[in-house]
């Protein structure tokens, strides 16, 4: 069966250090993934190798049924758009030419913006909510407005996938709760969207599926459900847990017992 | 401070044709002012006796105006640009706001070159030209392509290694052209004027050398100039958006080396342009690369066209070396500007 994307097998080491081990998922169409796990267990290598920031040891990365290593970059941007961990840094620019930026997987060298581009670059500000603030410099954003220009410029990209390391880490709830919406919108558009996340309890809130790492390895993957349980969350995060069912949504959720 | 404030309100699209107007005029006023200065309406009688007489009936002074003034006045608009462009493309590739022109050792390779053309009495001469230039320039590639090399095997991981291997390459270098002064007694005296930069006695012949380097470089990276605005981002994003990082650094540093080693070659070396410049663009312009790169071509020609009108009258009839005007109206201008904008330049 054929996603949009699947990874099979993939290994990847640092210094003979294991990062990754044998790691293999499959992302159907309009999933919204989130990728939980305690720090070190892998997760941001994970989304490097499958963004090919790094090249992984053994396995391989398909995205809509072809191997990544066959791609080139610009085919690589075409198909999976990433909004990495760490903000972005050096350059001052205005939200709508960071956007646009997104469009350069789509263009050639010589090539100017055209009406597609254009039009994408609309549809994106306009998706993150963003439409009014296109002329404003990055500096001038509030920490979740960043967040939500990262996306916009992925957005532009048009891809089928999109993948983000901790993208709510800096934010306050209500900014969390914001960008959570709008990827779960997302993928209810039909983007297949993966998510590294730290806080368990949001992750069950907004995702479909978790993905658990624990030392370079997958060690569990199901619903919320299946997943948050007090035994399995000890295991892999060495602390005490209890679940108990979120009161309006049915969900379950954790609450740690303190020591 | 004022000046900056009356040009960031000029909307955008009119600061192009505020920098070229103020570019036309530097260059005008630089063939009028020099050894012998020539007033407003004998200038406009000059030029047009460039384009309507034929050459055996112009006037002494449209004589000196073209054979001297002409090629010196655009040659230091050329090499300004090009070494503000160069630094702003080095800033933006390296991560690092006080890389410029020299900081890949280019400057130094050429140093090299032209003092062992100076120090042998190397005497051929290569289409009109000394043998110093095309030494100087022989050296700026033979070291750019050693710094290629190092960065293909280095920067593919780390820009920080690349700006390392850069100033220990610099460094290198330089001390093989203070060795060389070290041993030379008198002969060194053109050397230590070549070494701080000028545009005396520079021809036609020096404004065709470098045309071809300085055009192609700079139109390479205006070709990948959303390239570079992606790069500065960070080099993971722009892998993100789908930029080949490692193989745009590549060409990149090629067109700043190619910038850089045209204009060493013409003009020696002359500092603080390259640094300097790219971010007051920045303050007028804003950090996208469209703008940043044309913005900082124009100011590096105005600035070095005046700079080099100062070393030209100050001390009449002698001149001083650019390099020291540069250095020395640039320092405090600079240090003016980073305190009155603190925070928008870093």
């Amino acid at each position: 069966m054929m996603h949009p994307l699947d990874i099979v097998g993939l290994c990847f080491s640092y210094a003979e250090r294991p990062i990754l081990k044998n790691i293999t998922a499959h992302f159907p169409q309009g999933s919204f993934t989130g990728i939980i796990g305690p720090n070190g267990s892998g997760k941001s290598t994970l989304v490097k190798v499958i963004a090919r920031w790094l090249t992984p040891e053994r396995g391989q990365v398909w995205l809509n049924g072809k191997t990544t290593a066959q791609l080139s970059h610009q085919q690589m941007a075409r198909a999976l758009a990433v909004v990495e961990q760490e903000s972005i840094h050096g350059i001052d620019l205005t939200v709508r030419e960071l956007v646009s930026l997104g469009r350069l997987p789509h263009q050639s060298l010589l090539q100017h913006e055209n009406a597609e581009d254009k039009a994408s670059i609309e549809q994106a500000l306009s998706k993150a909510g963003l439409s009014d603030l296109q002329d404003r410099l990055l500096s001038k954003l509030s920490g979740g407005e960043k967040q939500r220009a990262r996306i916009a410029t992925a957005l532009a990209q048009n891809c089928p996938v999109l993948i983000l390391d901790e993208p709510t880490t800096h934010l306050d709830i209500r900014h969390q709760m914001e960008l959570l919406t709008l990827l779960r919108s997302l993928a209810q558009g039909g983007m297949t969207i993966i998510a590294v996340l730290h806080d368990i309890n949001l992750a069950a809130l907004y995702c479909q599926r978790l993905l658990v790492m624990a030392a370079g390895e997958l060690y569990a993957s199901g619903t919320p459900a299946e997943v948050l349980q007090p035994r399995l969350i000890e295991a892999v995060y060495g602390c005490q847990v209890s679940v108990f069912m979120h009161p309006s949504a049915g969900i379950p959720q954790i609450s740690l017992i303190p020591i | 401070m004022a000046l900056v404030k009356v040009l960031t309100s000029v909307r955008r699209g009119r600061l192009t044709v505020t920098l070229s107007l103020a570019l036309a005029v530097a260059l005008l006023l630089g063939l009028a002012v020099g050894a012998v200065d020539i007033s407003p309406t004998r200038l406009g009688h000059s030029l047009g006796q460039l384009f309507t007489v034929p050459l055996a009936e112009w006037d002494y002074e449209t004589i000196v105006l073209f054979r001297l003034r002409l090629p010196r006045v655009i040659l230091a608009a050329m090499v300004g640009a090009g070494l503000a462009t160069a630094g702003a493309i080095l800033q933006g590739l390296l991560h690092n706001g006080l890389a410029d022109a020299h900081i890949l050792g280019v400057s130094s390779g050429a140093s090299l070159g032209a003092a062992v053309a100076m120090l042998l009495g190397l005497r051929f001469t290569f289409f009109g030209l000394g043998a110093i230039t095309p030494m100087a320039f022989l050296g700026a590639v033979a070291t750019l392509v050693v710094v290629i090399i190092i960065a293909r095997r280095v920067a593919g991981s780390s820009t920080l290694g690349l700006l390392l291997a850069g100033i220990a390459m610099s460094s290198f270098l330089s001390a093989l052209v203070s060795l060389l002064v070290y041993f030379s007694g008198n002969r060194i005296q053109p050397l230590l004027f070549w070494l701080m930069g000028s545009f005396a006695g520079r021809g036609w012949q020096h404004v065709a050398l470098a045309s071809p380097y300085l055009l192609a470089g700079y139109a390479l990276a205006f070709f990948y100039h959303r390239y570079l605005t992606a790069i500065s981002l960070g080099d993971m994003t722009a892998h993100h958006l789908g930029v080949n990082v490692e193989k745009i650094r590549l060409v990149l540093l090629c067109s700043t080396a190619l910038l850089t080693a045209a204009c060493v070659a013409v003009s020696g070396v002359i500092g603080f342009v390259g640094l300097m410049t790219p971010h007051v663009a920045r303050l007028l312009g804003g950090e996208n690369y469209r703008r940043l790169l044309p913005y900082s071509a124009l100011l590096g020609a105005i600035f070095l066209t005046l700079a080099d009108i100062l070393a030209r009258v100050m001390l009449r009839p002698t001149e001083l070396p650019v390099g020291i005007i540069t250095a020395l109206a640039g320092g405090p201008f600079f240090l003016y500007l980073l305190a009155r904008s603190r925070k928008a330049m870093i």
